[in-house]
């Protein structure tokens, strides 16, 4: 693997900047990384290389005028086929969108674009991101590339096998109920869902309008703090984008997180976890409080029934947008997808609304009773070793919602509230895969979780490692 | 708690809206599912309050959001 590779979306893109690199070069070494495995790990759904090598010979004449260069100038990433570019074909992972071409362009795509990214090609996904395994029947299956018998996390899991393999420095998800944290997770790098509502979602498809948001992945704290801060912000085509200010959240990275105090939950979070995933929870929580935090342990509002709650939002809104199609189409769609869906179609509306209505007394409630006691909170994103793709393929209608439980009970409550939660690699469970710790805190403290995330970085190597596909 | 969801109204619904039509075995497993989110939201519904309009959800993060540290 080419020494270029190995470099962070930081550092590519210093290496840019100062010509010690050209975007051809970068981009060159990612579009021969990612066809290699391909192959292998299935991530890609389409390659767009000679545009790519086209965007990165203009970035590097760009170089010698005197024009201002954006944070991203000559960087290649490739994201989650879900973020519209107008006329250009968006499948949202489905045999439905397979030739839809949007009339619009997303407003992240704006953003990244003008801070100077290169886009080599859209990544695989869960159909229309509606599951956390990473299985597509339509695409054909993502494989981890840690181990390509085992499921990489859904439903962004192009972006997280793409990142962990080096083949791009930084990649757009989508997190709903955990769709960024667990291929983040299962792949060994990091990804942050964002409170609701910090990022546009105008341009995206839709999951569930009530709990979706953008979320990026990169290999470190810092390259997705920088991603952050270019995608985040008020958007007049989104009217739940907030115009709270964005933060310059690399600023934020001081290495120092002395006297914080992490939350760790004494109920839910672990009750279905395996030995190896406590053994590396319990290490991670050593190293914080090397670093000076104080671990305060607490019992949290009931997170099962955020979870439930979670689950009535998510259903009534993905069976308001897909019941014409489900009906006309139902042949179009994965088993997984059909069944999944099919349970909004029999909640009654008033069901549906009053799990919104309660969702701003149960967030204020659940603000409360935890960061009113510590600053962050601190929980495995996947309580088992990431399974293999036969243990989690359902075999018929009443195989799914068990699989989608046990895979999504530690995200979905964070989504039901509306607050972030960064997924940090955390060591290896004992059948080789990655494992990850998620640290959620306060609407809008995106900075700070990146504050404690880079700290642990700092002085621990799991995000250097990379899969040897 | 909000009446017991039957799986012969799941077969019936599914028959209606999606012309589909379920076995028991499915009936009965989606019926489970549809129950315990309903009764997740009865369960709440006292804590429902309607005078914060749903779609305003991120002002009511905005307002959460500025607190001293723990």
């Amino acid at each position: 693997m080419s020494d270029i590779l190995s470099l962070s979306l930081a550092e590519v893109a210093a290496a840019i900047r100062t010509k010690k690199l050209s975007s051809v070069e970068a981009t060159r070494a990612c579009l021969e990384r990612l066809h290699h495995i391909q192959s292998k790990t299935n991530c890609v759904i389409s390659f767009e290389d000679e545009e790519a090598l086209k965007a990165a010979r203009a970035a590097d004449r760009m170089r010698g005028k005197s024009a201002r260069l954006g944070p991203l100038h000559g960087v290649p990433l490739a994201h989650k086929d879900m973020y519209y570019r107008k006329g250009r074909i968006t499948t949202g992972g489905s045999k439905i969108l397979h030739d839809y071409r949007p009339g619009i362009t997303a407003t992240v795509v704006e953003r990244i674009q003008r801070a100077g990214a290169v886009w080599l090609g859209n990544l695989n996904m869960a159909e229309f991101a509606a599951n956390p395994t990473g299985h597509n029947n339509h695409f054909g299956h993502c494989r981890n590339p840690w181990n390509t018998d085992h499921i990489t996390g859904g439903s962004s899991s192009g972006s997280g096998v793409a990142v962990a393999a080096r083949a791009c420095y930084g990649s757009l998800g989508s997190d709903t109920g955990g769709s960024v944290r667990l291929p983040a997770a299962a792949n060994g790098i990091v990804g942050l869902k964002p409170t609701y509502g910090r990022i546009s979602r105008h341009g995206i498809m839709p999951r569930s309008w009530s709990l979706d948001t953008v979320g990026p992945l990169a290999r470190t704290v810092r390259d997705c703090a920088r991603l952050m801060k270019i995608i985040a912000g008020a958007d007049a085509n989104d009217p739940t984008c907030s115009t709270e200010k964005v933060p310059d959240y690399e600023k934020a990275l001081t290495g120092k997180i002395r006297g914080l105090k992490i939350g760790v939950p004494l109920n839910h979070y672990y009750e279905e976890s395996s030995a190896d995933v406590r053994s590396c929870m319990t290490a991670s929580l050593d190293v914080l409080k090397a670093l000076g935090a104080r671990i305060v342990e607490l019992e949290v509002p009931d997170p099962q029934r955020l979870f439930e709650l979670s689950n009535a939002v998510t259903q009534a809104e993905s069976a308001a947008i897909h019941g014409r199609w489900m009906r006309e189409r139902p042949q179009d769609y994965s088993l997984l997808m059909l069944a999944r869906t099919e349970p909004g179609f029999h909640l009654p509306a008033t069901v549906y609304l009053q799990a919104l209505s309660a969702r701003p007394r149960l967030t204020e409630e659940f603000i409360a009773a935890v960061f009113g006691k510590v600053d962050i909170l601190h929980a495995p994103v996947m309580p088992m070793p990431v399974p293999t793709i036969d243990e989690t393929t359902p075999r018929q209608a009443g195989d799914v919602q068990p699989i989608i439980r046990r895979l999504t009970r530690n995200n979905r409550p964070a989504n039901f509230l509306g607050i972030p939660a960064l997924s940090i690699p955390a060591g290896f469970t004992d059948n080789g895969l990655p494992a990850a710790f998620q640290l959620m805190g306060r609407p809008f403290s995106e900075a700070l979780l990146f504050q404690v995330g880079d700290a642990y970085q700092r002085v621990t190597d799991w995000h250097m490692r990379a899969p040897r596909v | 708690m909000i009446a017991r969801i039957h799986p012969d109204l799941i077969t019936l619904e599914a028959a209606q809206r999606l012309d589909v039509k379920l076995d028991a075995k499915r009936a009965g497993e989606l019926a489970t599912d549809v129950q315990r989110v309903c009764d997740a939201a009865t369960a709440v519904s006292r804590d429902a309050d309607f005078n914060e309009e749903p779609t305003r959800f991120t002002s009511v993060l905005a307002r959460l959001a500025a607190k001293p540290r723990a």
